[in-house]
């Protein structure tokens, strides 16, 4: 009765112990899969900002904006304008008018 | 009162073996986090986008050095564009071989298939890596691709394609 007792308790320490190293080898594997993942995508425009800066998208918008807004001849911008909406396409339509708008008032449009 | 000596003697070897495994496991989940680099190369080669972006095209007008007011493109600035633009594609004493490769092709506005004029500058080797779409190879280099409008000084607008590729493998990967 004595044996038997002995028995279980080495028994659940095995489990236990088995569990603890599968559960180490788990986290062991996680964390090399999450250490391929280091990739630094964007960037703070400073250490105090909050906001992740989304100026490398945006800066080929602006300068094509202020390329449609130093053009002259109506139809032209017009097919032009649809252009550089359509090749940004991937920005939101938001941003994309708010810094038409901050472009506008730069020039004085 | 012996035999519950002699248990809890094996209990406490136990528990030493147990924290020592978890110690080592821990050991082994920060060095393999912490062991590899950070790939910043993206980000480098958007930066590398920006500013050839930024040399070409000014306020949405072509830089003067590039173009003639009219419409030529001007074989000086391809010539000396790395300077032009202050670039450094020298590489650092760990290699042997330019780490980078930055392209610029422009296209007139109207007949968007015909390329005008081009500069290409760095590695040419690093370019065909781009186009490899395997895992296995995904990390050979970073490739960003970017275009915007401008326009020169006779009002014609002109598509600027960017490509540039930023190889560093053994430091980012």
């Amino acid at each position: 009765m004595f044996k038997k007792a002995q028995v279980a308790d080495t028994v659940s320490w095995v489990i236990a112990t088995i569990i603890i190293v599968v559960m180490l080898f788990l986290f062991i594997l996680g964390s090399s899969l999450l250490s391929e993942t280091k990739k630094i995508t964007s960037y703070k425009g400073s250490i105090f900002s909050d906001k992740e800066s989304n100026f490398y998208s945006n800066i080929y918008l602006s300068k094509s904006l202020y390329a449609y807004h130093n053009i002259q001849g109506t139809k032209n911008k017009l097919n032009f304008y649809e252009s550089i909406h359509k090749s940004f396409s991937d920005d939101k339509l938001s941003d994309f008018v708010k810094r038409d708008n901050e472009i506008k008032k730069r020039l004085g449009a | 009162m012996k035999n519950k000596k002699a248990e809890e003697k094996i209990i406490s070897v136990y528990w030493f073996f147990i924290l020592v495994i978890i110690a080592g496991g821990i050991l082994l989940m920060v060095n393999a986090f912490y062991n590899d680099p950070y790939d910043v190369r993206e980000i480098e080669s958007s930066i590398l986008s920006e500013k050839v972006a930024d040399c070409i095209s000014s306020s949405g007008k072509m830089n003067p050095n590039l173009i003639s007011s009219d419409g030529i493109f001007k074989e000086e600035f391809k010539d000396n564009f790395l300077n032009r633009c202050s670039l450094n594609f020298e590489p650092e004493s760990k290699w042997s071989e330019v780490q980078y490769y930055s392209e610029i092709n422009f296209y007139k506005y109207n007949s968007p298939d015909k390329n005008v004029f081009n500069i290409t500058k760095g590695n040419l080797n690093w370019k065909p890596d781009c186009d490899l779409t395997s895992k296995k190879y995904k990390k050979l280099v970073v490739c960003n691709k970017k275009e915007f409008y401008s326009i020169d000084d006779a009002v014609t607008v002109y598509i600027v394609k960017i490509l540039s590729i930023v190889r560093k493998t053994e430091q980012n990967v």
